[in-house]
């Protein structure tokens, strides 16, 4: 015999899965109604923010359970996004039972990336190249902008696990891409230090929250709609000024602009 | 231009298996980045705004990830994200910060704002379209409830 408790944890536990890897909010509270609604909840209400979620339900006995989840580490991972929806929709069509479907959200919940570290790395290095030849660089610029962006991506991983601060990250990032096309342009690979550095930073560029966020305002989520925008907004600002603190302070160095 | 197609289609490929996109939707997801990216080249070509091309392009994603979506039951973020990024005004970004620390605010400005409008048409057709496409499944849906109700 299932409970109304179990169906209300198995919704949040698959909302909590999407928000976490990067869902916008409206598949996060569509997910959960219709699990909530298939198995027999009379009513259920949602709340879901990109920081965490409110889920209060009724049940056919006029008994009401609420829960909140609070959502503090965020990523992006779209196979994850994918498999829980999978699951949700499984489980409302009723192919599968409760105690299956969260045994299978567990396993993609704690399952491991379906790339590694090095598929990641080299493709955020090839990536970067391919941007860098596409945004008007030349060929020469390639290597250059492959390297940098492995040494970049390699570098914000390990400072992940020393310390976890929002923006931190892109900020840094910004000052070793820019320093690294220093550094390569004046030993001879490349000629293109803006397209070099344009190409390394690019794989730190916020897309997906820029979209959710247009998405949210238009769905009428206004407060996860200015979160995101927010959060965009915050990382392109530090992309730019790790950058720029970098340029401007060599070209001080060099002597003027060019 | 066949070579920066090409180009296209690998950063988003590449972008993709950064963001852990599932593996059947690899290239699909670098079809629809370059079928976006090459809508906007050719409208900037023929000499539309940088703006309308933008908008264009991002049209032109959301609307095969759609059809995609349905085909290969995924969710549709899997190829929008991805598919996106080649149309991001990363030269103009770059150029507005370079023009602000150069101290050209004026210039700077514009820069930046071209750059706010680009961004934000994009993220307009993306959700222009993904609106539509619900709006469309629920009407179909609740049509068919009226049929089954009488």
């Amino acid at each position: 015999m299932e409970s109304y408790q179990d169906v209300l944890n198995i919704a949040v536990y698959a909302g909590d899965i999407m928000l976490r890897n990067g869902a916008e909010t409206y598949r996060v509270e569509d997910t959960i109604s219709r699990i909530c609604s298939a198995l027999g909840i009379k009513y259920v209400d949602t709340f879901v923010t990109p920081t965490g979620m409110m889920v209060s339900i009724i049940t056919p006995q006029n008994t009401t359970f609420t829960r909140v989840r609070r959502v503090t580490k965020r990523d992006i991972n779209l196979a994850k996004i994918a498999a829980a929806n999978e699951i949700s929709r499984q489980l409302t069509s009723g192919k599968i039972k409760l105690e299956e479907g969260y045994e299978s959200l567990r396993n993609v919940d704690l399952g491991e990336k379906q790339y590694n570290l090095p598929v990641v790395v080299g493709s955020a290095g090839l990536a970067a190249a391919a941007f860098t030849v596409l945004f008007g660089g030349t060929w020469t610029d390639f290597l250059p902008a492959l390297l940098s962006s492995i040494i970049v991506q390699l570098v914000l991983i390990r400072l992940e696990r020393v310390i976890r601060a929002s923006f931190l990250q892109e900020f840094i990032g910004g000052i070793i891409a820019s320093l690294l096309g220093i550094l390569l342009l004046s030993v001879g690979l490349g000629e293109h230090l803006d397209k070099v550095i344009l190409g390394a930073v690019l794989t730190m560029v916020p897309g997906t929250a820029m979209t959710n966020s247009v998405r949210d305002f238009i769905s009428g989520d206004l407060l996860s709609g200015i979160i995101r925008g927010l959060e965009a907004f915050l990382i392109a600002f530090a992309i730019a000024g790790g950058v720029g603190l970098v340029i401007s302070s060599y070209y001080q160095l060099s002597g003027g602009f060019s | 231009m066949i070579i920066k197609m090409l180009l296209a289609f690998l950063a988003s490929i590449f972008f993709g298996i950064m963001l852990q996109i599932p593996k059947k939707t690899i290239l699909p997801v670098g079809l629809v980045g370059m079928l976006g990216w090459t809508s906007n080249y050719l409208l900037i070509y023929y000499g539309s705004s940088d703006i309308l091309g933008a908008f264009a392009g991002a049209l032109v994603v959301s609307v095969i990830a759609e059809f995609l979506a349905r085909f290969q039951r995924m969710p549709v973020t899997v190829y929008v994200v991805a598919g996106i990024i080649p149309l991001v005004p990363g030269v103009i970004a770059y150029r507005a910060m370079l023009n602000f620390i150069e101290g050209k605010y004026a210039e700077g400005l514009s820069s930046s704002a071209l750059g706010v409008f680009m961004a934000a048409a994009i993220a307009l057709g993306v959700a222009l379209i993904s609106l539509a496409a619900k709006n469309y499944k629920e009407n179909k849906s609740q049509n068919r409830q009226k049929k089954e109700m009488g």
